[in-house]
């Protein structure tokens, strides 16, 4: 069976290795990118699965990541990942119609 | 003026000024005087109050950013923490090499956590006036060695590269050895996270006797970095507690006390601390402080 493939788009070194190994064990096939311009360009050009999205990130925040690629099309499922909590963050969130919002308390 | 003429009196008053009517001009003018002396009074204070609510309104803004800065600077070390541990603990990493990796992961978001209540302590106690600073003479070099070795990874990753000019016959400083150290760690942290040029910062640290007749003069620290330089708005501010860089990007880590802290702390050393841009567009910090008596 061929394993599912997700994005995990991090820019903390640490949460992108201990997010990538909790993911790979779980059986997914994991790529990772540290930053929204470079995710969107790999998420418009690659097929995934699924996008883990962090919301701070370096060049574009993941919210921008999230309305360009609905904009350019690309209907992948994102779960954003985030540590802010504020009512607007979660609003913006759906809004931009992500599933899920979880967020970095684990 | 009174004269007596007779059994008739006859009484005449006059007034210093002469006539009544000048007496009465005089009244005018200073009654308007004293007037227009307490309308200006008060529209001293009337200004004085619109600034200085402005000031307490903008004091308050940084703190509530400071409080939402501090939150997620704080969770975010606490998020790999607990991550790495149910990783651990959910046999996710059995491997030796793995284990290891992950006690470095650990070690290193502990210390940036050890850090940031560090400085936040330091600020509190730097504000309250409890903190007490020894001097005696103290090593530049060692100070530079001390501060660099704190920055840990950040050197060894080759994210940022540090080269260090001492000169050869610098004299020691008076100074709290551990407090300098914190002010030249601070200006460290500072050039990684905002001298970067091309995805790496290199960093440059100077150390020179400015020599001044009579004294035994004083010794120049500087970090010079080749990123970008502090935006011209934000000079004016740089040393103010909370305020952080209009180019600080929404992940850049800190809080707005860095700069601050080495502001107090240089001074509590009857040192100081200065800023002017580097010759290539970089910036260019200076810690000034007095070199030991012979």
């Amino acid at each position: 069976m061929t394993r599912r493939r997700i994005l995990l788009v991090e820019d903390e070194p640490g949460l992108r290795r201990t997010l990538k190994d909790l993911l790979v064990s779980t059986g997914y096939n994991v790529e990772t990118s540290q930053d929204g311009a470079d995710a969107q360009s790999r998420a418009e050009t690659e097929t995934f699965d699924l996008i883990v999205l962090d919301v701070m990130l370096p060049s574009r925040n993941g919210f921008d990541v999230a309305k360009g690629l609905r904009k350019n099309g690309v209907h992948t499922p994102i779960l954003m990942l985030t540590a802010r909590t504020e009512l607007n963050n979660k609003l913006l969130g759906f809004k931009i119609r992500r599933r899920r919002l979880p967020y970095k308390t684990f | 003026m009174m004269t007596m003429v007779g059994q008739n009196w006859r009484l005449l008053v006059k007034h210093r000024a002469g006539s009544v009517q000048t007496a009465v001009t005089e009244f005018r003018a200073r009654n308007l005087a004293i007037s227009f002396g307490v309308l200006v009074v008060l529209g001293i204070s009337a200004v004085a109050i619109v600034i200085s609510s402005g000031r307490a309104r903008r004091l308050g803004k940084l703190q509530m950013e400071f409080a939402a800065g501090i939150s997620h600077e704080l969770r975010t070390p606490l998020a790999v923490i607990q991550s790495a541990a149910h990783n651990l603990g959910s046999g996710v990493v059995k491997d030796r090499e793995g284990i290891e990796e992950y006690a470095g992961i650990v070690k290193s978001e502990a210390r940036r956590l050890t850090d940031m209540v560090e400085q936040v302590m330091a600020y509190t106690e730097t504000q309250s006036g409890r903190k007490r600073y020894t001097l005696a003479p103290v090593d530049i070099g060692e100070v530079a060695e001390t501060a660099i070795g704190h920055m840990g990874s950040v050197f060894r990753d080759g994210s940022a590269t540090v080269e260090t000019n001492i000169e050869g016959d610098l004299p020691p400083v008076m100074a709290d050895a551990s407090a300098l150290t914190r002010c030249l760690q601070n200006l460290l942290s500072n050039a990684v996270k905002y001298g970067q040029q091309d995805g790496s910062a290199k960093i440059e640290v100077h150390a020179r006797r400015i020599s001044e007749s009579g004294t035994p003069g004083k010794v120049e620290l500087s970090v010079i970095d080749h990123g970008p330089g502090v935006p011209p708005a934000d000079v004016r501010s740089l040393f103010e507690a909370f305020h952080r860089g209009s180019n600080a990007k929404t992940n850049t880590p800190g809080n707005g006390l860095g700069l601050h802290l080495v502001e107090r702390m240089m001074n509590a050393q009857n040192g100081s601390v200065t800023y002017e841009p580097a010759p290539d567009g970089g910036a260019k910090f200076t810690l000034i402080i007095s070199a030991a008596g012979s």
